[in-house]
């Protein structure tokens, strides 16, 4: 196999879309904290882009929805966590090595893979209930802290948790962008729109989505390291949280437009902020107005915004229409 | 090839006109940003004027698992300041004058990472003087790392988890509630001290921090003391129906004693299901019966807190001789009048905590938070209010002090009665047991057990049993727990 062009099938045509990604990000994170001088809320952005295009790898181009997406989520945090606490790792290392866990999981996850719809989604958020009260159990309180949470507050350290999230939530956007132009991309897209042609023509579409699902694990564990290692203390439904770290993600997806580049950071930035926006000025009503805006947005813009956005790029630049 | 070359012209022209177009549209987009950035930054920068007002910023729950008792804690607290701001705030020496005090609370929905970012904004945005932390363990963990890297003390009215107070982290200080681990102690060696009665305990607890640690605690001493639960397990339950399923392989182990360690809603459905089931038990215990009396009686079956046990705390007793702010009772009526209907303990967490930091704020006579930090140790120790001796542990800022213990209602001809019955030098009455079967309708609460603190200080060693001595020191004060060195 080609590596070079399974992955980079034309790695010039990437260089306008890879700066248009960096160029807004880096605007936002650089002067998000000086603008807005509260750096949690940039910090969960950062995860939150991750765990976007972490989710948009595996259900954006292959069309599998886990809903129980988060638990690669906490396996990351705990992983680093623990191997800080118990074995005195260093952050990186352990981070990595966290995520590395979390992708070990994905593997053991791979017979879920065989299923599809809502099997599929249903048996992931069973696996991820099933690792929250293994997590959570008073018999593992030595390793895992049980329910009384994890401490590893001596490595604290705010700013540069923040500047590794900041670098690797670009490098995740990058990551979609490589798999979308690359061999590789276009036969998870395959696969999403016709898993049995796919295989009629010899190509293995379990071996593609594992590898899908093993890269979008990866991710969202080096995500849920990076979360735990900003915490510092966390109890076990501070990162098994399904509603944070799964739902909100796949809404985020959503809006954004699933299947696309553009689309999982620009709805994340979007509506995160916007949450963020409402939680600090209409914080006692927050939960009907995000919840009524994403009954509009799911009403009138069911394919997300990044085809309208690019609509009105084309207009805006094309006035005539293209050639 | 000429016309080739002709008709590729436009197409190549018309390419680069996109491109340059694209090229504009992208610094517009970042003029625009940094336009709107810099009007932003000067907009919201510090006035810089001088400081009129003294800031509490706080979280608060008005959705999800913590709402009830996160909204209990805040209206204690938002008492005690509308209470300071009607005397005209509070002295502040450093400043030469009084200042009145300013709330700013944010709601985080029950949610840790929402109060992550919120209390990073009550620091970083609001720059507050006072950070007080959310109703329990759960909310406050966010809190704990945020406040130390800013250098800022957080005043804990209720998080009890041992792990958040060490002594390499000085801005953390709990105010109004036992660390977690402490809170069985006595109800640990009541049990032990009936062991020819009760021999046959089931312990069922909720699978977090705070419950899980009240329930090792009680197992790990009853079993100290020959005592091995002939039921021991930990749910996630919170209906009725879940906590149903429960009773049923409970009951069959015939227990004498059942002890349920849940939050408010989770002993809401412990009770009704029982009732549903029509279950009896010789002994049955919960948390918040105690805590949130008014709730647990309003939202539970008719009679279901008859003869049930729990933590003494206050209302339920009630400390007379205090030496800062009212007592206990007086407390009671004040906010029975405003509010027409009586407080429950985390309203009185919220306002203690209050209190406290008054005093802290008074006695460290600026706003500085190392300051404040060591008042609050110096009122440690010497400090009685309406919730009982304050006493933490100096170097972590553990509170020691508040004991928890034991309480029966008890029906009477006016009502449910609160009766303290342990520990003995303490006690204002005995317990009834076997709790009887026959349904009562309960009605609201009477004469509440009377404790003074100089009870709690006097109290000899001996009145314990001898395996109960680590729970006072020789002052009388409790003092073991993880974090009593």
């Amino acid at each position: 196999m080609n590596f070079r062009h399974f992955f980079l099938k034309d790695p010039k045509r990437m260089w306008p879309e890879a700066s248009m990604l960096v160029a807004p990000l880096a605007v936002i994170f650089i002067l998000g904290p000086d603008i807005y001088p509260n750096q949690s809320i940039f910090m969960e952005l950062a995860v939150f882009i991750m765990l976007a295009d972490a989710l948009n790898i595996v259900y954006g181009y292959t069309g599998y929805l886990p809903f129980g997406f988060g638990v690669f989520f906490a396996v990351g945090a705990y992983g680093t966590a623990i191997l800080i606490s118990h074995a005195s790792w260093q952050v990186a290392p352990a981070i990595i090595a966290g995520a590395c866990l979390a992708a070990l999981l994905s593997l053991l996850f791979t017979p879920l893979l065989r299923l599809s719809g809502a099997y599929f989604a249903i048996s992931s958020l069973a696996a991820f209930e099933a690792f929250y009260l293994i997590f959570s159990n008073t018999q593992l309180t030595s390793l895992t802290g049980g329910p009384y949470g994890i401490s590893f507050t001596q490595v604290y350290n705010a700013n540069l948790d923040y500047t590794a999230a900041v670098v690797l939530a670009i490098a995740s956007a990058i990551v979609v962008l490589v798999i979308s132009k690359s061999t590789f991309g276009i036969a998870l897209q395959a696969i999403r729109e016709d898993r049995f042609a796919v295989e009629l023509a010899g190509v293995s579409s379990l071996r593609y989505r594992t590898y899908a699902w093993l890269i979008s694990s990866f991710i969202s564990g080096i995500a849920g390291g990076l979360f735990g290692w900003y915490q510092g203390f966390f109890y076990p439904e501070a990162v098994f949280n399904l509603t944070e770290f799964s739902v909100l993600v796949i809404v985020f997806v959503l809006f954004g437009g699933k299947g696309t580049v553009f689309g999982p950071v620009v709805g994340t930035v979007i509506l995160f902020l916007v949450y963020e926006i409402l939680s600090l000025t209409f914080s006692n009503s927050l939960l009907i107005i995000f919840g009524l805006l994403l009954v509009v947005l799911v009403l009138f813009i069911p394919n997300g915004i990044e085809p309208l956005l690019r609509k009105a790029a084309d207009l805006l630049l094309y006035p005539d229409g293209r050639d | 090839m000429g016309s080739s070359s002709t008709a590729a012209s436009p197409g190549a022209s018309g390419a680069k006109k996109g491109r340059s177009a694209r090229n504009a549209l992208m610094a517009v987009i970042v003029v625009i940003v940094i336009v709107v950035a810099g009007a932003a930054y000067f907009l919201t920068r510090p006035s810089g004027s001088s400081q009129q007002y003294i800031t509490v910023g706080t979280l608060y729950a008005s959705s999800g698992s913590f709402a009830l008792s996160s909204g209990y804690q805040l209206a204690g607290l938002k008492l005690w300041i509308n209470q300071t701001n009607a005397q005209g705030g509070l002295m502040v020496s450093s400043l030469g004058k009084k200042l009145p005090l300013k709330l700013i609370a944010l709601d985080d929905q029950s949610s840790t990472t929402t109060a992550t970012t919120l209390y990073t904004n009550l620091i970083t945005q609001d720059h507050v003087d006072i950070l007080v932390a959310d109703f329990g363990s759960t909310l406050t963990a966010p809190a704990v790392a945020i406040a130390q890297e800013h250098h800022v003390l957080l005043f804990d009215p209720t998080a009890s988890t041992p792990g958040f107070f060490t002594a390499t982290n000085p801005y953390i200080v709990d105010l109004s509630i036992l660390v977690s681990s402490e809170w069985p102690l006595v109800l640990a060696h009541y049990l032990i001290s009936q062991k020819s009665n009760i021999s046959r305990v089931a312990i069922l607890y909720l699978n977090q921090a705070f419950t899980t640690a009240q329930a090792q605690t009680l197992d790990s001493t009853l079993v100290s003391a020959g005592i091995s639960p002939v039921y021991y397990q930990s749910t996630s339950a919170s209906s009725a129906a879940e906590y149903s399923t429960l009773l049923q392989s409970i009951n069959a182990t015939h227990p004498q004693a059942v002890l349920n360690f849940g939050y408010d809603t989770n002993d809401i459905a412990f009770y009704s299901a029982l009732s549903a089931n029509s279950m009896h038990f010789n002994f049955t215990f919960t948390i918040y019966s105690g805590l949130e009396y008014s709730l647990l009686h309003a939202q539970t079956p008719s009679g279901s807190l008859n003869y049930t046990y729990t933590y003494a705390s206050p209302p339920d007793v009630q400390y007379t001789n205090v030496n800062l702010g009212p007592t206990t009772a007086a407390f009671v009526s004040n906010w029975t009048s405003i509010y027409g209907s009586s407080p429950n303990f985390n309203n009185i967490a919220g306002f203690n905590a209050g209190l406290l930091i008054g005093k802290t704020i008074e006695t460290a006579g600026s706003l500085n938070q190392t300051a404040m930090r060591q008042a609050v140790n110096k009122l440690s120790g010497n400090t009685t209010t309406l919730e009982g001796p304050f006493v933490i542990n100096t170097s972590t800022g553990a509170q020691i002090g508040m004991p928890m213990d034991l309480l029966q209602y008890q029906p009477s001809s006016s009502g449910l009665k609160p009766v303290v019955i342990y520990p003995t030098a303490v006690a204002t009455g005995t317990a009834i047991y076997p709790a009887p079967a026959v349904v009562v309708s309960s009605t609201p609460l009477n004469s509440p057990a009377v404790v003074s603190a100089e009870s709690y200080y006097s109290i000899s060693s001996s009145a314990l049993p001898a395996s109960a001595l680590c729970l006072r020191n020789d002052d009388g004060i409790a003092v073991s727990g993880v974090n009593r060195n």
